[in-house]
């Protein structure tokens, strides 16, 4: 790992982070630490405010207020001390398009300073592809191409904008697989995404974002937990009035039963008590969670200000 | 050595580029061999003014406008953003873009100031000074360059916004080949290129006053003029495109 002088901070510090374009505030007092070896994900929509935190927590956007400390240190100010460290996959992948994808990379490792790293182009999938000028390459390959050049460095921190945005689902799960072995050695990573799921697979902690705040944190399973759990069936023979009491909100349409519960083992108990002692089949049973979908499309349709910042 | 890596990706793109290398090598060389032979610096009178003035074309095009365009070009491919965040300090990367361009026009200039020299049958009287014109020129050249790639959004943009540093720079070159004493003499010396003349033409021809008290004031006025746009460049670059 390319460390520098390890501080008792956390690897990435973030309080109290505004940042403004103008009149416009893009992130609004946001706060959130990271931890080594820890994947935190910054979740939203397009313009939630995702980038320019990141942005701002690598340096390359001074904050309105507030403060950003990547391995104890100002980014804005020690940004070649930090940069040893620090890797970073922004949205858009900054290459130049006339050299090859070998030549990037031997590049990318002599401003490091290290020794060249060839056999990371196997690793993403792109080592038949070394002596093509980058230009060339598809979009999905340009972002296997800047993970590559992230993983090289060893970082001690990886700051990964929409990492898998554009990848096919191979090569998504490529992706997460390095993510997950530089996590397990040990680096702090910050990874925004819109994708759900991606979160749902990787990170250790979610902030959702919107309209610049985060409006949830926790775990996956703590947010979700926090929303209506959903149990779906169509019982077979059905008749509606016999159902049992149940804590959640039931409806039924084309015969399909949808129940939306907070106590999603009490209530999924007395159902199956039910249909067992009314010899009732419960045909497609289905117990989960809320999704982080639900969760998003609700948020979606709260008014601002009923959305408080969590941490 | 981050800055010869750079130099070295630099001289890579530049090479691959047909665009740039047109600009950059070739354009620049045409235009400097022609110029010996043009109506215009033929009036000029003697060896010196017409190695002046090669000279300043070579490079206002080949460092100047070349300078600005690829700053726009790397900026928008964000690859300037790239570098940022890597471990390159900034004088590393500034290095790292102009000295490819620098090296090309130096070549330039030695081949196009040779021909001068064969057909104008004379050499300059003290070549060192004509070392010193070229680096000053190519600072000051470069820091307009940067300046001005701080407000082109675009390589294209570039062919608009290097015009008004093109016309002050090709003001500065021919008008010193003008005698003009006093203080609009000293004036004259600070507009950007003038100095470069003004150098160029005591190394190529001498000077009966002795070249120390001839290059003093272009030399310090140019200095003082690269120094400010230098630092008007730095603060007002942008690494990556305005959002």
């Amino acid at each position: 790992m390319n460390a520098i002088t390890h501080q008792p901070a956390p690897p990435v510090e973030v309080r109290d982070l505004t940042c403004r374009y103008g009149a416009f505030t893009a992130v609004d007092r946001v706060s959130f630490t990271v931890g080594h070896g820890e994947l935190f994900a910054l979740l939203g929509t397009n313009g939630a405010g995702k980038t320019t935190t990141l942005e701002t927590a690598i340096g390359l956007r001074r904050p309105a207020s507030g403060t950003a400390r990547v391995l104890g240190r100002d980014p804005g100010r020690h940004r070649r001390e930090l940069a040893g460290a620090v890797a970073v996959i922004g949205q858009e992948t900054g290459f130049a398009d006339d050299l090859t994808v070998a030549e990037t990379l031997k590049l990318w490792t002599d401003l490091h300073r290290l020794a060249p790293r060839a056999e990371l182009l196997e690793r993403v999938d792109l080592a038949h592809r070394a002596q093509v000028r980058v230009g060339a390459l598809s979009g999905g390959e340009r972002r296997r191409l800047d993970l590559a050049l992230a993983a090289a460095t060893d970082p001690e921190v990886l700051f990964a904008d929409e990492p898998t945005t554009g990848l096919d689902p191979a090569s998504r799960r490529r992706t997460w697989g390095l993510l997950r072995e530089l996590t397990e050695q040990g680096t702090a990573v910050v990874l925004t995404t819109h994708y759900l799921d991606e979160a749902a697979e990787l990170a250790d902690h979610v902030a959702i974002m919107d309209r610049g705040r985060i409006v949830r944190f926790g775990t996956v399973a703590e947010i979700t937990a926090s929303y209506e759990a959903r149990i779906t069936a169509r019982p077979e023979p059905f008749d509606p009035i016999a159902l049992p009491a149940l804590a959640g909100r039931t409806a039924i349409a084309d015969g399909r039963l949808t129940v939306r519960t907070t106590e999603l083992q009490r209530d999924l108990h007395r159902l199956l008590d039910w249909a067992a002692r009314d010899g009732v089949a419960l045909a497609d049973l289905k117990a989960e969670p809320a999704t982080l979908d639900e969760i998003f499309a609700e948020l979606e349709t709260e008014p601002a200000d009923r959305t408080g910042a969590l941490r | 050595m981050t800055a010869l890596t750079l130099a070295a990706a630099e001289t890579r793109l530049i090479l691959r580029n047909r665009t740039v290398l047109v600009t950059a090598a070739i354009l620049p060389l045409l235009l400097g061999i022609s110029l010996a032979n043009s109506p215009v610096t033929a009036g000029a009178g003697t060896a010196g003014a017409l190695a002046a003035t090669q000279l300043a074309m070579l490079l206002m095009f080949g460092l100047f406008m070349t300078i600005t365009m690829t700053l726009a070009a790397r900026r928008q491919q964000l690859y300037l953003k790239r570098l940022r965040t890597s471990p390159a300090s900034t004088a590393s990367i500034v290095a790292g873009l102009a000295s490819p361009l620098a090296l090309i026009t130096l070549v330039q200039t030695a081949i196009v100031l040779a021909v001068t020299a064969w057909e104008s049958g004379s050499a300059p009287a003290h070549p060192e000074l004509l070392v010193l014109a070229f680096a000053n020129g190519a600072v000051t050249m470069a820091a307009f360059g940067f300046l001005t790639a701080s407000f082109t959004r675009s390589p294209e943009a570039a062919q608009i916004t290097v015009i008004p540093g093109a016309a002050v720079f090709m003001i500065g070159a021919f008008w010193t080949l003008v005698p003009m004493d006093g203080p609009g003499g000293v004036l004259r010396s600070a507009i950007p290129g003038a100095a470069l003349t003004e150098l160029t033409t005591v190394a190529w021809d001498g000077t009966p006053d002795g070249y120390l008290a001839a290059i003093a004031q272009p030399l310090l006025l140019s200095t003082a003029v690269a120094v400010a746009a230098a630092l008007v460049a730095a603060r007002l670059f942008r690494w990556q495109p305005r959002s």
